[in-house]
Formats: C-alpha cells, structure tokens, sequence
C-alpha cells in the first residue's frame, strides 16, 4: 500500500482551501482550472434541478439517482466552504466514496433487479465493506488519502454499468436503446469512471505533484464529471419518451 | 508514470467508448432483425388470409354453381312437368295454381341465392353497379327505404380488391337489416384521387367505432370479423360514427387505397 511521505503541515501548505495539491501559487493555469472546477460543480445543477422538478412522476430507483445527485453536488460544492477537501479532513471526502458506492450499489440492484445483478451488487458490498474495514487505519490518519477506495468505487461503477448493458442486449427489443433515460444515465457513469480510474488509483501519488500534468488530470476529472452531468440530464430530457414508472 | 497513466485513462475511455458502441450496433441489428421478422410473420398471416378468404370465395362459388346448374335446372324440370300434367291430375285448379306458383318462388330464390354467392353483376360491371344493384334489391324486399347515389367516375379495381370491397358492404349492410333497426338506409360510393369511398349511412340505434373494435374480439361476431379479414387484405380502413350526436343512426365510412399497395394474390 501506498503510504503519505510528506508530513500533514506540507500538505496543508500545497492543498490549503481545494483539490488536493492544486491549490497554491496561483497562475494561469490555477484560474483556469479553477474555473473548470466552477463548472464542474456547477453542472451538478443540470440534472439535479429537474430531477428534484420530475421527482414526484419518477419510480424509487430514479428518485435515488436524483438523492444521490445531490449529495454529490453538496461534496463537490460544499467541500471548499467545509473543508472537505481540505487535507486533514480528506477522511470526509473519502466517506463520500463509501456513502456514493453503497447509494449506486443499491440503485443498481433495484434498475437491474437479476439474481446476477442481485448476486454481484451483493457480493461487491460486502467486498467494499472489509476492504474499507481492512484500510481503516490508512483512511482515518489526518492528511492521509487512500487511492485505493475511490478506484474500488470506479470499477464496481464499471462494472455494473456493463452488467446494465448486458442485460439491455438480452432485453427484448422494443425501443432504440438511446431513446430510453437510464442509457443516458449509465453512459455517462461508464465514461466518467472509467475515465477516472486511473487518475482516482494515483490520486495519493499526483496529490504531492503540483504540475502541468496534474493540473491537467484534475480538469479532465473535472471534465468528465461535466459530461456524466450532461448526460444524466440528457436522460432526464427523455421522461416524455417512456413512462418513469418503469426502470428500462 | 505520467505515461501509463495518460494512456491508461485514454484507454479506459477508449474502452468505455467500444462498449457503448457495441451496445448500440448490436441493438440496432437486434431491433432490424425483429422488425423483418415481424414483417414476414404479418405477411404469412396474410397469405394465410388470403388463402382463408379464396378458399371460401371458391366454396361459394362451386355452391353457386350447383345451386344454379343442377338444383335450379332440376326444379326448373319438375315445372315443365307440373305444367304437362293433366287437369285430372290435379285434385282442383286452386291446387295446381298453388303449387306452380310455389315452385317458382322455390326458383326464384334459388336464383336469387346463387347471385348472391357470386355476384355476376360484380364480374360484369363492377362495384358501382353491382351496390346499385343490391340496394335496388334491398329496397325492393321492402324491408327498408334503401337508396344509392354515385360521385364522379367510379375506376374499376382490381376483381379481387373489387370482390372484398362488396362483401364489406354486403355485410354491412346485412347488419343493417338485422340488428340496426333502421327504416332508411343510403350508400354512397365516390371516387378519390388515391382512394375509393363506400358510405353506408342509416337511421337506426346507432353503431360506434368503439363498440366494433369491442365486438370484433369477442367469441361469435363472425360478420365482423370477416369485414376486418377483408378489411387487412385491402389495407383498407372503416370508421363508424354517430350521424348526428345525441341522435340515432349510424355513418360507415370504408376508406379502400385505390392503388394496389395490398397486391391480392386472389380473392
């Protein structure tokens, strides 16, 4: 396991106020950044406010996307007013992890609703939860980050999004695929995470580095998550097109 | 380690992209291949129609032909011989009359049923005049007040198409007669630019679209049913309204495309 070399008072001087190791010596490039970390978060919005709009005509399951929307927009905003991702209190930041997996995990043992779906989002959280008991010590010392928790999230997220695919494939057809909310909805969680992966597996290692690169890592996470909002409210778009009281 | 990861998240995208697409193709060619298979189903089922509906114009047509060329000439025969018979013969002149007169009415139906399983006037002259020729009929049964009136140039169909139009009317008609209680009735015949249209009008309890879309999905309601048999072979569409709201009587519109989209193979 990847362990913090640098002491809790460095890190508090290099990430002090935002993302972890990108908040200092401000440039260009820091405004810039900044700014796509502004949109980032307010993307969120997109389909939050009609998903809270439409909430009454939607079923649980979409309901639970919008639930877990908002608290995700309540991380991304409130985490620089609360300190969340303030390095000492990254334990909050990881906790959104935790509480974000199980919300999906359970989104997608409703929408799935297969003894496989059943079996693996069963099997994945109990998985998730002693790999998080096994890690404890790691994620609760002050300035710690641990990688691998986020990057568990991003391949069970992978993985129950192919498993909605492949489930889609075995449906019997009736409308285009594309036509219906929950593509829109799990296209966007794919990209988003399969495209964070590798940048939330070394978030401990790029979070010491304060360079172009990383700088460009963050706006591509920040990126993909404009994009996964998009494509959730473009789900959203769809509600006219198919009756929300039905998960496919 | 910069390198793996760059590559490592364009390929996890990459990656993402592929199954997404995947997913896409393949429901496509999933929904296109149903579609052809729903098309062939609906077009056995149709050929199994026409076949159905052939069948059954043959069989009419052979007891057509019996009930005119051996049971007519046969009864037409027995009167040549009633009439040969000698006065003596008969226990009274009242007696023979009787009986001569009730041999031709016997005749008269006989003729009259025959016509009515092939109806030559159809053949001959078409829809036009073979509806006219029906509702003289019906009108002269005195059953009701039947009238017929005739828009513009009336094309000829194809036989078949022409076939299945008068068996429609005739059953609906029939319908008319039997269940509607309707003292008027009027047909309409009128030629469109794309299409021909049959209405069948009268003042009776009244008829909905509703209440034909129910009763031609339940057990019996054979008549129905076989107008909306016809009704699939000439891609033809029928639509029942009240005449007037709030008040009886019954307006049937049969709407048949005048070009030959439903190619019949044989009525």
């Amino acid at each position: 396991m990847r362990k913090q070399t640098e002491s809790t008072q460095e890190l508090d001087r290099r990430t002090a106020g935002g993302t972890p190791g990108l908040m200092t010596n401000p440039s260009f490039m820091r405004a810039f950044f900044d700014h796509v970390e502004l949109i980032a978060c307010i993307s969120f919005l997109v389909p939050v406010i009609p998903g809270w709009v439409l909430i009454k005509r939607m079923s649980r399951t979409l309901r639970l996307l919008v639930i877990i929307l908002s608290l995700m927009l309540l991380f991304a905003v409130g985490g620089y007013y609360t300190g969340t991702h303030y390095i000492p209190n990254l334990w909050i930041y990881f906790g959104g992890y935790v509480l974000t997996f199980y919300l999906f995990s359970v989104l997608f043992r409703r929408l799935l609703a297969t003894p496989l779906a059943k079996w693996l989002t069963g099997s994945l959280m109990v998985l998730f939860g002693v790999f998080t008991a096994l890690r404890i010590k790691d994620i609760i010392t002050p300035g710690n980050f641990d990688s691998y928790t986020p990057a568990f999230l991003s391949i069970a997220m992978m993985a129950y999004c192919i498993l909605y695919f492949n489930r889609q494939l075995g449906q019997p057809q009736i409308t285009f695929i594309y036509k219906t909310p929950w593509f829109w909805v799990v296209t966007g969680l794919l990209l988003y995470y399969a495209g964070s992966f590798l940048i939330l597996l070394t978030t401990d290692y790029l979070m010491l580095r304060d360079t172009v690169f990383t700088w460009g890592l963050w706006d591509l996470l920040d990126g993909l998550t404009i994009m996964r909002n998009l494509l959730i409210a473009l789900g959203f778009a769809f509600y006219k097109n198919i009756s929300w009281k039905t998960s496919f | 380690m910069e390198d793996i990861i760059l590559i490592g998240t364009g390929g996890m995208l990459l990656f993402a992209l592929g199954v997404i697409v995947f997913v896409l193709i393949h429901q496509r060619r999933v929904i296109r291949y149903q579609l052809n298979l729903q098309k062939l189903r609906a077009e056995q089922q149709k050929l199994l129609l026409h076949a159905t509906i052939t069948s059954e114009e043959q069989e009419r047509h052979r007891i057509a032909d019996e009930l005119h060329d051996e049971v007519g000439a046969s009864l037409s025969a027995i009167r040549l011989y009633i009439w040969q018979l000698p006065t003596e013969a008969w226990p009274s002149d009242a007696a023979k009359k009787a009986a001569k007169g009730a041999l031709d009415e016997v005749i008269a139906k006989v003729r009259r049923i025959s016509h009515r399983l092939t109806p030559e006037m159809l053949m001959k002259f078409g829809l036009k005049d073979a509806l006219q020729h029906t509702v003289q009929q019906l009108s002269d049964s005195g059953a009701l007040l039947a009238s017929f009136q005739s828009f513009g140039t009336i094309e000829r169909l194809e036989p078949e198409k022409e076939l299945a139009t008068y068996r429609v009317v005739q059953e609906l008609l029939a319908n008319v007669v039997k269940h509607s209680g309707a003292s008027e009735i009027m047909v309409n015949i009128q030629q469109k630019t794309r299409s021909l249209v049959v209405t069948v009008e009268d003042n009776g309890h009244g008829f909905t679209q509703q209440t034909f879309e129910n009763l031609k999905s339940v057990p019996g309601g054979l008549g129905l049913k076989n107008i909306q048999s016809r009704l699939d072979i000439l891609q033809a569409n029928i639509n029942f309204t009240i005449r007037e709201p709030g008040r009886s009587g019954t307006l049937a519109t049969l709407n048949v495309p005048a070009t030959d989209t439903a190619a019949v193979p044989g009525v």
